[in-house]
């Protein structure tokens, strides 16, 4: 009844996936919003990021502001990580901008991305 | 100890191929219809208007013409696995491009591709062109693939079910906000109790569905529920009607690997000198994809012997030999219902006792009024 060394290793890998699939929806549960790999599907909200770009000469504009009169930002899936991505993008459209900042959840903290 | 016997087992073991081929067609097919919104993504998330969202910034972009010799190598590929030619080459290719997709851009992701990635991954690993498939009829060879695989592939499903209920235990979902803004009939029904009704239900039904699969007793209502679950859920959220399409036709795939094996296939007999069985017969031979069915003219007298039908008993009905047991009529077709991948659902449902009732009659009248050159 005992297994060989390949039989072995297939159980580890037969182990080792089953072992995956547990752990990293878990560790996406404790995420609140929607992400990815955690099969949340139409489960919960998703997260409200606000951004706003701080110009070189020291203005600050919203990005709905912007959203009005241009085209930009745009993601194709409600789980893309936006603070994450977004501001790099908002940098290399506005080459004018020094920074930008972001808040979560209406969160009164900003958090900035300094764009290089 | 158990537990060694069950790993042994796991292991060495191997499964009926019949099942896992049918996966692999269902699965194929749900490959080929993500196909055109695949392509969709790549395409889109080009656009300069779009944040691009790589996971590693270190991998290359897919330029325009590579999106399009991507679509139509996807598509190539998903028809061949479906087909079953050169099924292992071609499964391999197709992991291969869901793996793309899952690593490139997080805009490309989505819970169906993911899924997709994984099932074809495991039906390739398992060697899902051993039946029904041009590589089984150009090389044949034992119709069984190792039990490993199969059994993560149900595992899988069993997964996808539980976290995809204990996912929605949260304030917005169960309060009824979720389902409200997605479900098409929405706006039209503000009443939230409705919703959190919905969600509870639904929550309960995704729970039951991860480990009632895995029973023989619960089987037949998982199999129920998870059916209608996968046909009402498109509908009611129209504006993710054609991915959930895809993704109801991947999951209700996986539901096949759950069938229990029968190591002997069921004899049928049926009356040979009936017009109207001889229908039926040719309906249950088509979609006999699993080779489970064995049919026998009623004017075989050998096999009526080996069994005790009588050959007016015969010719009377058509007859189902399970376990030993002769079953006769309506109830026979139920039983031979089981058995086809594109009846198992609804046998189901015609096995409920009021439409029994309903059935043994209506079978009782066209059996007395059918059309035959030998009447019993």
């Amino acid at each position: 009844m005992s297994l060989s060394p390949k039989e072995t290793l297939l159980a580890i890998v037969i182990a080792g996936y089953m072992l995956i699939q547990i752990l990293v929806p878990l560790k996406e549960m404790t995420n609140r919003h929607l992400t990815q790999f955690g099969w949340k599907m139409f489960a919960m909200a998703v997260e409200k990021v606000e951004f706003r770009i701080i110009y070189r000469d020291g203005t600050v504009e919203a990005l709905p502001a912007i959203l009005k009169r241009q085209k930009i930002g745009r993601i194709l899936r409600v789980d893309v990580d936006r603070p994450r991505f977004v501001p790099p993008h908002l940098c290399a459209q506005f080459p004018n901008a020094a920074a930008i900042e972001f808040s979560r959840n209406q969160n009164s903290t900003w958090e900035q991305y300094e764009c290089s | 100890m158990q537990l060694k016997a069950v790993l042994v087992e796991l292991v060495r073991g191997t499964v009926d191929a019949y099942p896992v081929a049918l996966c692999r067609i269902g699965v194929g097919l749900a490959a080929i219809l993500q196909g055109p919104s695949t392509f969709w993504y790549l395409q889109q998330h080009l656009l300069p208007d779009v944040v691009r969202a790589k996971r590693f910034a270190f991998l290359p972009d897919l330029s325009p013409p590579w999106t399009s010799i991507f679509f139509l190598v996807w598509l190539l590929v998903s028809s061949l696995f479906t087909v079953g030619f050169f099924t292992t080459v071609n499964g391999i290719v197709l992991a291969t491009l869901l793996a793309v997709l899952l690593v490139l851009d997080q805009n490309l992701y989505s819970n169906h591709v993911y899924l997709l990635f994984l099932t074809v991954s495991l039906l390739t690993i398992s060697g899902a062109g051993r039946a029904i498939s041009i590589d089984a009829r150009q090389r044949p060879r034992a119709a069984i693939v190792p039990a490993a695989p199969i059994f993560l592939l149900k595992f899988q499903l069993s997964v996808v079910y539980a976290f995809t209920a204990l996912q929605k235990i949260n304030g917005a979902y169960l309060a009824g906000k979720m389902l409200r803004g997605i479900f098409v009939f929405g706006p039209l029904i503000p009443d939230a109790r409705l919703y959190q009704a919905i969600g509870i239900v639904t929550i309960n039904s995704e729970l039951f569905l991860a480990f009632a699969i895995w029973h023989k007793k619960t089987l037949p209502i998982a199999f129920l529920l998870g059916f209608a679950l996968h046909v009402l859920i498109p509908p009611l959220i129209l504006s993710h009607f054609y991915t959930l399409i895809v993704f109801s036709l991947l999951t209700l795939s996986l539901y096949v690997l759950f069938l229990p094996e029968r190591p002997q296939s069921l004899p049928v007999l049926w009356d040979d000198h009936c017009f109207f069985c001889s229908g039926w017969i040719r309906f249950f031979r088509t979609f006999d994809w699993l080779g489970r069915l064995e049919f026998a003219r009623a004017s075989d007298y050998m096999l009526l012997s080996r069994h005790s039908i009588s050959r007016e008993g015969a010719g009377r009905e058509i007859k189902v030999v399970v376990d030993g047991r002769v079953i006769g009529g309506y109830d026979a077709v139920v039983k031979i219902s089981c058995f086809l991948p594109i009846t198992m659902f609804c046998s189901i449902l015609l096995g409920l006792g009021p439409i029994r009732a309903i059935g043994r009659r209506a079978y009782e009248w066209i059996a007395a009024y059918r059309k035959c050159t030998y009447k019993a």
